[in-house]
């Protein structure tokens, strides 16, 4: 055995612990920070961070501090019922608008009624600035909860100058799409680009039914219904047709966007978030162009234009009213509601659409305001992310057999559905 | 007088009580973690422990029952049994051939020995990473070669068959480089005298494999084995980051199951009774495996 | 070593050659794929081959430069060298205890040491849960440090245990009639003969604390707590677009600090596993 000269393992030892005590307590310092007024904020992405990130704030509420942490969407609400029954929750979260409904039936969440009658005596201006459907996306049978300052539909966006050249007019239906996907595969491009794997909730394909004019009973959603059948066979036609990919039950939102965004797709659903990136590659109202998604033949009447929400909602046992409110009020303010819309997704605030930095930004907002008022929010669920399970699975089963009975397979997973908010 | 008689009762004590004091910091941590995990997962299969439902009652055997009438669960345990058996069969005749060549050569043993290793200091997380982009986009390197050889160009990971195979072989890179050290430690002890007297009988190369190496190393196996298996078993952060379960729920195996069950439905109680059952699985495995070797080496 | 392969004919040689090359081909194919990707950009991705014609090191720098990777990093190095050395600490008093003592119980209580290693660590985090929360202590580096130790003990132990078989006992029998105390002869006498084997059962417990991912996804929430691999997990999440080179360089960027420790103890280690692994 070769020795490696006079290596003493107990000094290297005492000197990595005592290296790591420092180190870890200089570590611990970023995390851990206690006043009298500490207030944690759970946001859903990095990017919903205001730039200012609570510099402003903080030099106008000396008395306030303001902990940022960043919980995924994704794990937002799992995180919060676990931390709540955990006695542990942070002040303010911020949600998917559709995880609303667990979060009310647990009592994880707190009646912000006076709150918002305090913000209303204090700066009835600043309130009326955000859209209607800023607090209809935090409420739960009109209550409130909270506060929507970001909400994003998907657009349904095609290539504008593919269409011009197959001499089409923009899709108004769903069979449209489906005629200009077959143009565009015919000239070697995807058809429709969509997302089949289970990476991600179902909200494309939940958007795709709500425009279907597909119906919600008590936040359930009625797939066995001719709007679930449609969906479902339309979804079947991409794969046996061959218009959308053959990977597609590989296909992440990434891969979605980066086959329209590359240029190898025609049509694709793609959230109002992505429209810069896009904006880098191809240029709007030449290359590519956007609208509310498409309706069902028929069944036009019906048709709603699904938007998701990402509102802060105040949770049980947060701070004082008053504390909260100064936090909501900051970031309801219209520079950092403009300062994060303009580079990530749209805001709920009247005002900055109407700016010309946000109209220089996104040069097709204008054209999409009029649609931004009349948006339908994601119904909710307490059992919700066991839904979202069950409609994963009837659209991977419609994607994996195109030709099985469209019917058929909503009916077997309704029947699942229902057996879960039944039972 | 009684100093001395008190001083040696005294040593004598501390002498009796060293090797526990020893012992103590590393079992007591590990009955405070792993331990009390067990136990506590034990009684919590007992209980409804669930976000949905109020209160923790005691259901004594339901979640059992109501996990083996799921058609969610019966088809990860079908999945599971697959990955691992495929992943025990590929891996081992891997990592044997793998043992037997590292064996044999002289030349650069060392370099190729330190390359075998490798794939087992990567991260779980950073090998599905690794083994998505291998099958991931229209010209992904697995699509192009299938391409070119006149095969299908879908995704593998688009394929639910496929999509198994994929994690499978991603497994297989990922735990059978340490199957291939256990083993070849276990060839490196073998007498070089058996070989000797084997070729003074005129034995082929083959029946020395059979009758002098494998038997050799019957211990080694063993113990390859229950590295595969377990870990296999317990495989989660490929196959979470890989594929997410899918397509379909084609590659949900137990752990990836459980994972959902107890932090994205919040039915903990459930959770932990999956978790029984994989260790139940597990160590009835061990036993098969101690069990066999034991046999064969009594047979030798 | 056999003395077979002298008489070798040249037909085995040429399988067993060929059958090494394809197995190391295999052991490295992907990480060498991600590695090369990692040099190219989003354009050239695809196009081009195993060796990138105009290699880049951008995507690196953006990895480095990115949000809180400084953050990712130094958390997963304090967390790496924290459970390592008091893995170490714990499982030297451990293993000399069970490498020098016949005492009661001894079997049950490696025994028990070893079991552990068969459950499935995605499912510790159910039942451990709600202790942790109990005690307040989610979201803390304690509770990762003291997981990450209590699963890296027990092999640490096993590791050094068969090393410290092989100290011949007659060295611990001079040190102390010298009036070393057993607390000096563990780490004076016993510790420094086994470096071989202290150098694996650290690197090995380096190693899976650097690449744990199922603790720190469950027990942690801020994102000031990730580490590197939980980073690479959720980075897809923040990308409007698959950005695969980006994707690549970070991966690679989270192997080549304990790839390089590897190759730098890979004698220690192989033969520290071997013979840990035989006794």
């Amino acid at each position: 055995m070769k020795r490696l000269g006079d290596f003493k393992p107990l000094n290297y030892a005492r000197t990595a612990v005592c290296a790591s005590v420092i180190f870890g307590s200089t570590l611990g310092a970023f995390v851990t920070t206690a006043s009298a007024q500490d207030i944690t904020v759970w946001f859903g992405r990095e990017n919903f961070i205001p730039a200012d990130a609570f510099e402003t704030f903080h030099s106008e509420n000396p008395g306030i501090t303001v902990t940022t942490e960043v919980v995924r969407l994704e794990q937002a609400v799992a995180d919060t019922l676990r931390a709540t029954q955990a006695g542990r929750a942070p002040d303010i979260i911020q949600v998917p608008a559709d995880g609303l409904a667990p979060l009310v039936a647990q009592g994880a969440v707190r009646d912000v009624s006076s709150l918002l009658e305090m913000w209303r005596a204090d700066d009835a201006a600043s309130l009326d600035d955000i859209s209607s459907v800023g607090l209809d996306m935090a409420s739960l049978e009109g209550t409130p909860y909270g506060m929507t300052l970001y909400a994003g539909p998907f657009w349904y966006t095609y290539r504008k100058d593919w269409l011009a050249a197959a001499g089409m007019d923009a899709p108004k239906t769903w069979e449209d799409v489906l005629a200009f996907a077959r143009v565009a595969k015919a000239d070697g491009h995807t058809g429709f680009a969509v997302i089949g794997s289970r990476a991600h909730d179902p909200v494309w394909f939940l958007s795709t039914f709500m425009s279907m004019g597909g119906q919600f009973e008590n936040g359930v959603p009625q797939l066995d219904s001719d709007a679930g059948h449609y969906l479902l066979s339309f979804y079947q036609t991409l794969v046996r047709e061959g218009l959308t990919s053959t990977d597609v039950l590989a296909w992440d939102s990434g891969a979605m966007r980066t086959a329209f965004i590359g240029g190898n797709a025609a049509q694709s659903l793609l959230g109002d978030n992505i429209y810069p990136t896009l904006n880098e590659s191809l240029a709007w109202g030449e290359q590519w162009d956007g609208g509310r998604p498409p309706a069902r033949p028929g069944a036009e009447s019906e048709a709603r234009t699904m938007t998701l929400g990402w509102p802060f909602i105040v949770t049980k046992d947060a701070a004082e009213d008053a504390a909260i409110l100064k936090v909501l009020q900051y970031l309801a303010k219209a520079e950092n509601v403009g300062e994060v819309s303009a580079r990530y997704q749209p805001g709920t605030v009247l005002s900055v659409f109407a700016s010309d930095e946000y109209n220089a930004v996104k040069p097709w907002a204008s054209a999409f305001a009029g649609e931004f008022s009349n948006l339908t929010p994601l119904p909710t669920h307490p059992r919700q992310s066991q839904i979202y399970q069950i409609l994963l699975d009837s659209m991977q089963e419609a994607l994996t057999n195109p030709d099985a009975d469209a019917a058929g397979i909503a009916a077997k997973h309704q029947a699942a559905i229902n057996e879960l908010v039944g039972g | 007088m009684a100093d001395t008689v008190k001083r040696a009762f005294r040593d004598q004590l501390i002498e009796r009580m060293t090797p526990y004091i020893l012992l103590f910091p590393a079992i007591a941590l590990v009955a405070a973690v792993l331990g009390y995990a067990v136990v506590r997962g034990v009684m919590m299969s007992f209980y409804q422990i669930e976000v949905w439902e109020p209160g923790q009652p005691f259901v004594g055997l339901r979640n059992y029952k109501d996990l083996f009438g799921s058609s969610g669960f019966r088809n990860s345990l079908a999945i599971s049994l697959i990955f691992v058996g495929a992943t025990i069969a590929i891996g081992l005749v891997m990592s044997l051939v793998h043992a037997l060549v590292l064996n044999q050569i002289k030349f650069a043993r060392a370099f190729f020995r330190a390359i075998a290793l490798i794939p087992y200091l990567v991260s779980g997380v950073a090998t599905a990473v690794m083994w998505r982009f291998l099958f991931t986009g229209d010209n992904a390197i697995v699509t192009q070669i299938s391409g070119a050889l006149g095969l299908s160009t879908v995704s593998w990971l688009a394929d639910p068959d496929k999509a198994l195979m994929v994690i499978t072989m991603a497994n297989v890179w990922f735990i059978a480089p340490f199957a291939t050290l256990i083993l070849l430690a276990g060839l490196q002890t073998i007498d070089p005298e058996l070989y000797a007297a084997a070729d003074i009988d005129g034995a082929s190369g083959f029946q020395k494999f059979i009758h002098i190496t494998i038997p050799s190393i019957i211990p080694m196996l063993s113990l390859a084995l229950m590295w595969l298996s377990f870990a296999s078993f317990n495989m989660f952060d490929i196959v979470l980051p890989l594929t997410g379960g899918g397509p379909g729920r084609s590659t949900e195996v137990l752990a990836v199951y459980m994972y959902q069950l107890a932090f994205r439905d919040l039915n903990y109680s459930t959770g932990a009774a999956v978790m029984i059952v994989i260790l139940v699985i597990n160590m009835a495995l061990s036993a098969v495996f101690l069990r066999a070797a034991g046999r064969a080496q009594n047979d030798k | 070593m056999t003395n077979d392969q002298m008489s070798s004919p040249l037909s085995t040689r040429v399988i067993a050659w060929s059958a090494l090359i394809l197995l190391t081909i295999w052991a490295v194919l992907p990480i060498v794929w991600s590695f090369s990707a990692s040099l190219k950009t989003p354009l050239t991705l695809y196009s081009e081959g195993f060796i990138p014609e105009n290699p880049t090191l951008d995507n690196y720098g953006r990895v480095l430069s990115s949000d809180g990777f400084a953050q990712y990093l130094a958390n997963s190095l304090y967390l790496s060298v924290t459970s390592t050395v008091l893995t170490l600490f714990i499982s030297v008093l451990g293993a000399y205890g069970f490498a020098r003592y016949a005492f009661a119980w001894r079997h049950i209580l490696l025994l028990f040491i070893l079991v552990p290693r068969i459950l499935p660590r995605a499912s510790l985090i159910i039942p451990l849960y709600d202790v942790i929360a109990a005690l307040d202590l989610l979201d803390t580096y304690t509770v990762l440090i003291i997981t990450y130790t209590a699963t890296a003990v027990p092999m640490a132990t096993w590791i050094l245990i068969g090393f410290f078989q092989a100290v011949p006992i007659e060295l611990e029998e001079a040190a102390a009639i010298d009036g070393a105390s057993i607390w000096q002869r563990i780490w004076k006498v016993v510790v420094p003969i086994s470096l071989p084997g202290m150098v694996t059962a650290g690197i090995l417990s380096l190693r899976e604390a650097w690449n744990e991912f199922p603790f720190v996804l469950a027990f942690t929430s801020s994102g000031d707590m990730r580490t590197l691999p939980y980073q690479l997990y959720a980075m897809r999440d923040n990308m409007g677009l698959t950005d695969w080179p980006l994707i690549n360089a970070f991966t690679i960027t989270t192997i080549i600090p304990i790839l390089i420790l590897y190759l730098l103890f890979e004698r220690q280690i192989v033969s520290g596993l071997t013979s840990g692994a035989v006794k």
